[in-house]
């Protein structure tokens, strides 16, 4: 697993799973694409000690890492804080696609719900919602235990539930 | 969102609620997973992975250690070194903190010019300490010497008297030996006479008898 191909291959199945999981976060989209390059790139950097079995967990801990770096830093946006990906090439985004989300209400709502959430709670809402994945996956990524997610599913579609009740 | 993975959901919210919330908890769940909809296109995917493969990946280097302990390590080499200099100022010349302790005299010196007079002081005691050390080598010197001399002296003695006592004990047996030998001798020249004795005197009998015979048959011719 060291070859370019593999890592092309990671980078489309995952990379919009980690764009998601950093936009639902950040709710920025263009601020989303650049930390999913730094994400990338981290991982590229180390892709030699990639173990195959544990590539989606450990590109969402990847992920995190960056978030709270990200939100340690207290910087609004990142525009070209990537040393090594603003040598190689300008960064660039689907503008396209920016728009879309941009236009797209139901998103809009979605978001504005969200945004009132803790982080544990948006993390496993993020995993368990939008991500499918099983209670057990999602506490290895959060390293919390599988009890531990469905208490805070729980609460975090109560809470949910109830913005989207006070919006009507 | 697949139908198994609603069903298990539904389950687990079961568990935590009644049914009619849980039927209301799954329909926020079901809208949340509308944002899996997010995906960029595969033609900008392919650009950026292109980009990002052009960085070159990090090789491990040698010391290439986590952040974090480089302060213990530069504490580690801090200790050891101000360890050795303070056990170097002990040294004498000849061992092998002596150039550490020469060393930190001259660095010393550049900084404070006035620690020369300091390091005059501490060659004199440096000299008197190694004639101190070689008369005391020379004393110890002596002490084994006669040591030595004199327990030689006494294994040599103790050999010499093992060895006369060897020779008497080897003499004693001999002569045991002997006396055996002739007691042996002694009685087995007693048995053999003893033999010859009732030999002769078996012979004496039967000459006898004979005679007695040759007597009583020349008495009757007669």
């Amino acid at each position: 697993m060291n070859s370019k191909n593999d890592f092309e291959e990671i980078y489309i199945q995952y990379s919009d799973k980690i764009y998601r999981f950093l936009y639902v976060h950040l709710q920025d989209a263009y601020l989303s694409e650049d930390l999913v390059s730094e994400v990338f790139i981290k991982a590229w950097k180390n892709w030699k000690n990639f173990k195959p079995d544990f590539i989606q967990a450990w590109l969402y801990k990847i992920a995190n890492n960056t978030l709270i770096d990200f939100y340690r830093s207290k910087k609004e946006k990142k525009k070209v804080s990537i040393e090594d990906y603003a040598e190689s090439e300008e960064l660039s985004y689907d503008r396209e696609f920016i728009e879309e989300i941009h236009k797209n209400e139901e998103i809009k709502k979605l978001n504005k719900a969200i945004e009132s959430l803790p982080k544990k709670l948006k993390d496993v809402a993020i995993l368990r919602f939008i991500e499918n994945l099983s209670a057990k996956e999602a506490g290895k990524i959060l390293k919390i235990s599988e009890v531990n997610v469905r208490v805070l599913q729980h609460r975090a579609l109560s809470k949910l539930k109830e913005i989207i009740k006070n919006e009507k | 969102m697949k139908n198994n993975f609603r069903q298990d959901l539904l389950e687990e919210i079961k568990d935590q609620a009644s049914e009619k919330e849980a039927e209301e908890l799954l329909e926020v769940a079901f809208k949340l997973n509308n944002l899996s909809a997010i995906r960029r296109s595969y033609n900008f995917k392919k650009a950026q992975v292109k980009k990002i493969i052009s960085v070159k990946p990090q090789k491990r280097s040698f010391f290439a250690f986590p952040k974090i302990l480089i302060p213990v390590f530069a504490a580690l080499v801090l200790l050891l070194g101000s360890s050795t200099m303070v056990l170097a100022q002990k040294s004498l010349p000849g061992s092998t903190l002596y150039p550490v302790k020469r060393l930190s005299e001259d660095m010393i010196v550049k900084i404070n010019p006035n620690f020369k007079q300091e390091i005059i002081q501490r060659r004199l005691e440096e000299e008197k300490e190694i004639k101190k050390a070689e008369n005391h080598a020379g004393k110890e010197k002596d002490i084994i010497e006669e040591k030595s001399a004199t327990t030689e002296a006494k294994e040599k003695n103790e050999i010499k008297t093992e060895s006369q006592g060897s020779k008497k004990e080897i003499e004693e047996t001999k002569e045991e030996k002997k006396i055996e030998d002739k007691e042996n001798n002694n009685q087995v020249k007693g048995a053999e006479d003893k033999k010859d004795k009732s030999n002769e005197n078996k012979s004496n009998v039967n000459h006898g008898n004979e005679n007695k015979e040759n007597k009583n048959a020349e008495k009757p011719e007669k």
